[in-house]
């Protein structure tokens, strides 16, 4: 073979890359000449030359091997004095028998004989010398360890106490015990775990299979087992260990704490229990482990070790979310919840407790096992808990930590780099609770700096490694960046919630300016605006009359007193009264009802006349902290303050000179006088010892007189009752009341939901109002029956009041509502009046137009109102719709196009005039697709999908149909037309298929295939590039030139509504009913920003002033504002509020006017009249308002005129696209009994017969406790003719 | 510095004989895992040989000391040649015991090859393999790289110090060439 001519393997390789066999015989005969032998061998490579599997897989891999092992000990052996009656269970360590001792005493036990392999002396060895300590262990829900030797063979065993049982897991499951119960049994845990590290026993191995729980009569009783093994055994995570008993350590990483499970051996302590409880407690709460047994059994053994030791535990919230859909409801089931609820129940405070527990710095987690079943039954009782999420500093230094390994020290230097300045202005704000911590970490992280600069100087030698880690880090601390701003976000929202607008404004300012996006501008907005929610407490006062009510809130740094009707919701002509506030924390009235003391946030006091609004006299600074209390005297002449800075003060009313003071020291929150003038209380908290007490002080002196307290009460309200002879206070848990002479407790608490803020007595103290987060409760007295509960959800009740004549109770909610509870009539429609806003609810659409100048929104009762949205006074209101209204959207001229339920579309002028209406276009009678309907930006044209698959373009002018008509394969779900008016997108199909259609080249432009099935909402950012759907429960953005999926996000809960912030980089996304957040995404990453609580349904948004609209439940819409508007005069909300003009809205009349007549309200019936009259004249031929006209004409003794009505109603037509209303049949059976009371007084008894007959025969369907009691009414005049 | 660091740094500054000292410890430490890992594996776990290397080049290289020379390549050869006499080891005990031959207590004795290479004679491959090695030993040397240790065509490149493409021309060459040798009623002659 000469060294010019080609190898085998080169010829090889060139032919086996021929595509044929062809190919390959040419070159070879190029390539080989006539050396046949290299010829017929490159041939057969070529042959064998498959492509398949051929060494490719390694032959190593070794399939289940079973090794016998020496024979294991029989059933029916006897190793020492035990005789072995069954195999009862088999875990890592060895197998668990049945066993009967047979002397000293003859008693069943469980033996635990170790697997061979481990050394047996050192086994025994240990367990001799831990014995003393195991035996002095007795505990009802320890199986204590009554023995320990060797067996024949050698090897080592243990004699339990027997239990039977299954472990705490499968129990809890199979009997679908609730979170609480869980919990219950879990302290039980920690009480046994507590008992035996007081005995200087440490568990080391706690998991659901050492966790046993028995019946005791029928009792469950949790016993531990296994004490005193794991030690004896030795059990670490050793790498030796790893290797050699790899197998038999399974099972076990998962519940091993990071002490545990680092090799270098860190001493195993009590904490390292604490931490496996803690493993324990997230499986029994979302039955799964933090680490899940999969990603541990895949882990190398660093691998393992590292997930231990570094990986932090997902909170057990998001583990839910992120497990699969059957996973989720199964576990849910095993729970006996939704996986709603569960996720709900797992959140927040239980949460923080999981996690606390978890921590892998052992200081960090709960000191000992009581201290973790404390911290639980403070989360049972509704009480503050220990654990918190963490801080921000220990997270970022967290942060930096785990992600300097991998990119070497560059990456923590240009972390530090960036941020140090965040850091350093975070450490100085935050230093006010987190002081001490963030600047060991501040000064920490610089000496890291340091250490690190010296690092990069070497590493500057390897250039390319430098440059990479650079990179790398850029893209860190872009992340870290995002991190600190969303924080910031979160936090300000927390600390505006809190009132605490300061600080809130120093974390907003801190927010890194390149991540700034509209929420910024959002709360930059709420917090600086002379608008925006009501600042400072809004104590609500009855100023000697019922139906008034007294109101001082602050708007702009001006005080205003505001009165309202409580009987009509109106409010009075508001009054300004004091300048420059900053902040109301207190009100009180006077005993002549003209005055009013206030406090505020910075301690100043004022009073003020609020019949001729007036400032009486101001003290500034009266305290050096905020007033929480104020109280008149029973005979006026004294004021009692009491503040945070943790003074008492007595004023005089005439003069405002002091007449008392006293420091306590410690924080006060309400006060009142006591009505005989001897004391004046107040609730103190002291915060770093956590005791809370009521003191009573004497009225002239203020020496103490008594101090009240209970433990693990903290107590925020105080109140006397009217006679003085009793005292209430609200604490953490209730409230509880004493008797003002003898000071004893009078009976037990008065239970509550939540954390009490307010209480109140009525007049006689017959009625004890309680109220606090989520509910307003009201007691009777003196026997401690819980009359009415209202539930407020998440809201909570700060400061109610009784009427004086106790008809009703008025509270403020945090936010800006206030409601008026009438205590005396029961029907359910005239309760919870909202005050501030009556507006109808159900205002399913909603739009800006006009620049967003104007806003117009319409809903259930078939009415539009616009507004302006600068003054937010109404502009217009448009009648005419038949049915509830879907859709509204204004066109490129300004024209307003609504559509209803029943198909309607009408078109409105700017001056609100009727222009042009199509019937029955679109019949949908899912509320759900409610958009179909799209204007184009550019033109005056308007895009309508149709249930029949087609989407028509009509001319907003004249609402005739132009081209193009498109013929779609299904039901439009969703329809938009893009910001550049080139797009039109819709879904038409199930499977979720986004079509897209050129409007500039008039053809269908292809499609993008979303995989989410039904979309409920197709949305189009406003460059048009990109375009972000909804299904269920998915939100998917897309790139439309490419129609990639650029991200999206699963949610627990229904989707209805999301739109684009103005300038694309936010998108918000509004849930359905049960999941009451508004949620704002970064559509850069999708990444979820801020949680806005607003129990909405609907989102707009107006991308000229930035401003979101949310559509609430309860029927506001609120505004979320981004932009101060130019205005002269403020209003106190940032909701809409339907002024007196809606309240007249047609079906509005037919509602109240049909009310009167099926209640037989005889005294309402010419209001009746009225009402229904007004219904017809502004929209004429509605079949439902003619009818109620005709009932009315009848009541008010108009005969002829009924019956004539009535008969024409039975020619016209229906519109039954009526969304949970009285339906047609009802309203029609009663037409015909009140028919045939009419003819039957005219004489005519045979159609009056007919007539009953018919009711009768309508009504055989109905259950509308109406109807019956006018067929009852109607039978008692008429009597059925046989029919001919 | 451990002995196996030592001997790869060696290596690296050119020490020929230190290659030879390698290969012994090498080959023990991967015996002890594999002994110990199937004598306590669990059941239905499966055992790889690249995880095997792996586990043996974390436990026995100083992987911070060695990280700037080429130490991955010259482990993972004289990993290969290791794992190559272990499995052929047991390959030819399992032929014996079928034949009668004594028990083995505990080792691999009860290893099974399973997968893609079930029907695979490993002592007839390990003699093709042999002769491969003295026609083109670099071609044997890469498929010792893929199939005892099962590094993918990257690492046994680095391994070696070749392209990718040379790797797997040498690859594909030695497969087929393999083929031919181990199939007899195949067209493939003795040559």
């Amino acid at each position: 073979m000469s060294t010019d001519q080609l190898s085998d393997k080169e010829i090889f390789n060139v032919a086996r890359q021929l595509d044929s066999s062809q190919a390959v015989e040419e070159y070879l005969d190029q390539v080989c000449g006539d050396d046949t032998g290299q010829r017929d061998r490159i041939l057969s490579l070529v042959d064998a030359d498959k492509g398949d599997s051929f060494l490719e897989k390694p032959p190593a891999r070794v399939a289940e091997t079973v090794v016998t092992r020496d024979s294991f000990e029989q059933e029916g052996e006897t190793i020492d004095n035990y005789v072995l009656l069954q195999k009862i269970g088999e875990g890592g360590f060895g197998v668990v028998y049945m066993a009967e001792q047979t002397s000293p005493v003859r008693r069943k036990v469980a033996l635990k004989i170790i697997k061979p392999g481990m050394d047996s002396k050192e086994i025994i060895a240990r367990f001799e010398a831990e014995r003393q300590a195991l035996a002095m262990m007795s505990h009802p829900n320890i199986a204590s360890v009554l023995d320990g030797g060797c067996t024949p063979t050698g090897r080592p065993y243990f004699v339990m106490e027997l239990v039977r049982g299954v472990s705490i897991t499968d129990f809890c499951d199979k009997k679908q015990l609730s979170s609480t119960e869980r919990l219950c049994l879990f302290m039980d845990v920690c009480s046994a775990i507590q008992h035996a590290h007081q005995k200087g026993i440490i568990h080391r191995d706690l998991k659901p299979s050492n966790v046993m729980v028995t019946l005791h009569d029928g009792q469950p009783v949790v016993k531990v087992i296994d004490f005193g093994v794991a030690k004896a055994i030795n059990q670490q995570l050793t790498e030796k260990m790893y290797f050699t008993r790899y197998g038999q350590m399974v099972g076990t990483p998962q519940y091993m704490s990071p002490e545990q499970a680092e090799m270098s051996g860190l001493g195993i302590d009590t904490l390292s229990d604490v931490y496996s409880l803690g493993v324990l407690l997230y499986e029994l709460l979302v039955g799964m482990t933090p680490l899940s047994e999969e990603s541990l059994r895949e882990a190398g053994y660093k691998e393992l070790q590292r997930l231990i030791c570094e990986e932090e535990a997902t909170r057990p919230s998001q583990r839910l979310s992120t497990s699969g859909h059957q996973q989720l409801i199964d576990i849910a089931a095993h729970r006996g919840v939704t996986p709603d609820k569960l996720a709900d129940e797992v959140s927040g405070d239980l949460e923080w407790i999981v996690m606390k527990t978890l921590e892998k710095e052992r200081d960090r987690r709960y000191p000992t096992p009581l201290e973790l079943s404390r911290d639980l039954q403070r989360f049972l009782d509704n009480q503050p808990v220990d654990a918190r999420p963490p801080t921000l500093s220990y997270r970022i230094s967290k942060y930096v930590r785990r992600h300097r390994g991998p990119v070497a020290a560059t990456t923590a230097i240009a972390l530090i780099l960036i941020c140090t300045s965040i850091f350093s202005s975070y450490m100085w704000q935050l230093a006010d609770r987190r002081g001490k911590e963030a600047m060991t970490n501040y000064v920490k992280l610089q000496d890291q700096q340091k250490r690190t600069e010296n690092t990069l100087i070497k590493l500057q030698e390897q250039e390319g490694m430098t440059r990479a880690a650079l990179a790398k880090s850029e893209t860190l601390a872009g992340e870290l960046t995002k991190q600190l701003y969303r924080f910031s976000i979160q936090e300000t929202s927390k600390l505006i919630a809190n009132y605490s607008r300061k600080a809130a404004q120093r974390v907003l300012a801190q927010c890194p300016e390149a991540a700034r996006g509209w929420e910024y501008d959002h709360f930059e907005h709420a917090l600086h605006s002379t608008r925006g929610t009501i600042t400072g407490a809004q104590v609500p006062m009855f100023p000697g009359r019922s139906d008034r009510l007294v109101l001082i809130s602050n708007e702009g740094g001006t005080g205003k007193v505001t009165t309202w009707n409580t009987d009509t919701g109106e409010r009075l002509d508001p009054s300004l009264l004091l300048t420059s506030l900053d902040g109301l924390s207190m009100s009180a009235m006077h005993p002549d009802h003209q005055r009013v003391a206030t406090g505020t946030f910075s301690g100043s006091l004022f009073l003020a006349n609020v019949s001729e609004p007036s400032v009486v006299w101001k003290i500034d600074k009266a305290h050096s902290d905020r007033i929480d209390g104020l109280g008149f005297s029973p005979d006026g002449s004294t004021v009692v303050s009491t503040a945070w800075d943790g003074w008492i003060k007595l004023w005089d009313v005439e003069t405002s000179n002091l007449l008392a003071k006293r420091d306590v020291g410690v924080h006060l929150r309400c006060a009142d006088f006591d009505p005989k003038g001897r004391f004046v209380a107040t609730a103190t908290n002291d915060w770093p010892e956590k005791i809370s007490k009521v003191q009573i002080f004497d009225a002239g002196t203020l020496g103490t007189v008594k101090e009240l307290s209970l433990p693990g009460e903290e107590f925020r309200a105080v109140c006397f009752s009217p006679d003085g002879e009793w005292m209430a206070a609200g604490g953490s848990s209730g409230a509880l009341i004493w008797n003002t002479s003898t000071w004893e407790l009078q009976q037990n608490t008065l239970k509550t939901p939540g954390r009490v803020q307010c209480v109140r007595f009525n007049s006689d103290a017959g009625m004890l109002a309680v109220s606090g987060k989520g509910f307003v409760q009201f007691w009777s007295l003196p026997d401690e029956k819980l009359v009415e509960q209202i539930e407020l959800s998440s809201q909570t009740a700060h400061w109610g009041s009784f009427s004086p004549d106790d008809h009703v109770f008025a509270y403020y909610l945090r936010g800006n509502d206030l409601r008026v509870h009438d205590l005396k009539i029961k029907d359910s429609r005239d309760r919870n009046q909202i005050v501030t806003l009556n507006g109808p609810r159900n205002a399913y659409s909603g739009a800006f137009g006009n620049d967003g100048q104007w806003f117009a929104a319409g809903g259930a009762n078939r009415s539009i109102m616009v507004w302006d949205t600068v003054t937010l006074e109404p502009i217009q209101v448009l009648h005419g719709h038949r049915s509830e209204i879907l859709e509204l959207e204004w066109d490129v001229a300004g024209r307003l196009i609504s559509r209803d339920v029943g198909g309607t579309v009408q078109a409105w002028d700017s001056d609100g005039k009727p222009i042009w209406n199509r019937s029955n276009e679109v019949v949908l009678d899912d509320l759900a697709s409610s958009n179909t309907m799209a204007v184009d930006p550019k033109q005056e044209r308007l895009f309508l999908g149709t249930d029949e698959g087609k989407i028509l373009t009509l001319d907003t002018k004249t609402g005739l149909e132009q081209s193009p008509a498109i013929t779609c394969s299904g039901a439009i779900t969703a329809l938009e037309c893009s910001p550049d008016g080139r797009w039109l997108a819709w879904c038409d199909n199930k499977k979720g298929t986004i079509r897209l259609w050129r409007l500039d080249e008039n053809q269908q432009a292809g499609e993008i295939s979303t995989q989410a099935g039904y979309l409920r909402k197709i949305v189009f950012s406003p460059d048009s590039k990109r375009i972000s759907v909804i299904s269920a429960h998915k939100v998917i953005e897309f790139d439309i030139a490419s129609s990639r999926r650029l991200w999206d996000t699963e949610s627990n809960v229904q989707l209805w509504d999301c739109a684009y912030s103005a300038t694309g980089l936010r998108l918000f996304v509004c849930p359905g009913g049960k999941d009451k957040f508004l949620k704002v995404y970064d559509t850069s990453d999708g990444s979820l920003i801020l949680k806005i609580q607003k129990d909405g349904f609907k989102i707009t948004f107006d991308p000229v002033q930035e401003t979101l609209a949310c559509h609430c439940f309860d029927g506001r819409i609120q505004f979320l504002e981004t932009r101060i508007p130019d205005r002269t005069e403020g209003t106190s909300v940032t909701a809409l509020a339907f002024d007196e003009r809606m309240k007249l809205a047609p079906y509005d009349q037919y509602q109240q006017s049909r009310n009167i007549l099926f209640d037989n309200r005889a005294d309402q019936y010419p209001r009746a009249l009225e009402l229904a009259t007004g219904a017809t004249a502004t929209i004429a031929d509605c079949a439902e308002y003619e009818l109620i006209r005709g009932i009315a004409l009848y009541r008010q003794g108009e005969i002829e005129p009924a019956i004539e009505r009535l008969n024409i109603v039975d020619t016209m037509e229906w519109n039954v696209m009526n969304v949970g209303e009285v339906q047609q049949e009802t309203l029609e059976a009663y037409s015909h009994a009140i028919r045939a009371m009419a003819y039957h007084q005219q004489g005519s008894e045979e159609l009056a017969s007919e007539h009953l007959i018919q009711a009768k025969r309508l009504a055989r369907t109905i259950s509308h406790s109406a109807v019956q009691s006018v067929l009852d009414e109607a039978g008692s005049h008429v009597s059925p003719l046989p029919t001919r | 510095m451990t002995n196996v660091t030592q001997i790869l740094s060696q290596i690296e500054s050119g020490d020929p004989s230190a290659a030879d000292q390698l290969l012994p410890l090498v080959y023990e430490e991967l015996r002890k895992l594999a002994t110990a890992r199937i004598a306590h594996e669990r059941p239905g776990q499966t055992l790889q040989a690249t995880a095997l290397v792996h586990e043996a080049y974390v436990r026995l290289v100083n992987v911070s000391e060695a990280r700037h020379w080429n130490s991955r390549g010259h482990f993972f050869a004289a990993a290969a040649e290791a794992m190559r006499r272990i499995l052929v080891e047991q390959a030819r005990r399992k032929k014996s015991q079928k034949r009668g031959g004594g028990l083995n207590r505990v080792g691999l004795s009860d290893a099974d090859l399973a997968g893609g290479s079930r029907d695979l004679d490993l002592t007839a491959l390990d003699d093709a393999i042999g002769r491969l090695e003295q026609q083109d030993p670099r071609a044997a040397e890469v498929v010792k790289l893929r199939f005892f240790v099962g590094l993918t065509i990257k690492e046994t490149a680095d391994a070696i110090g070749i392209s990718p493409a040379t790797a797997d021309n040498d690859w594909a060459y030695a497969r087929s060439w393999l083929r031919v040798q181990l199939n007899p009623d195949g067209e493939g002659k003795e040559f």
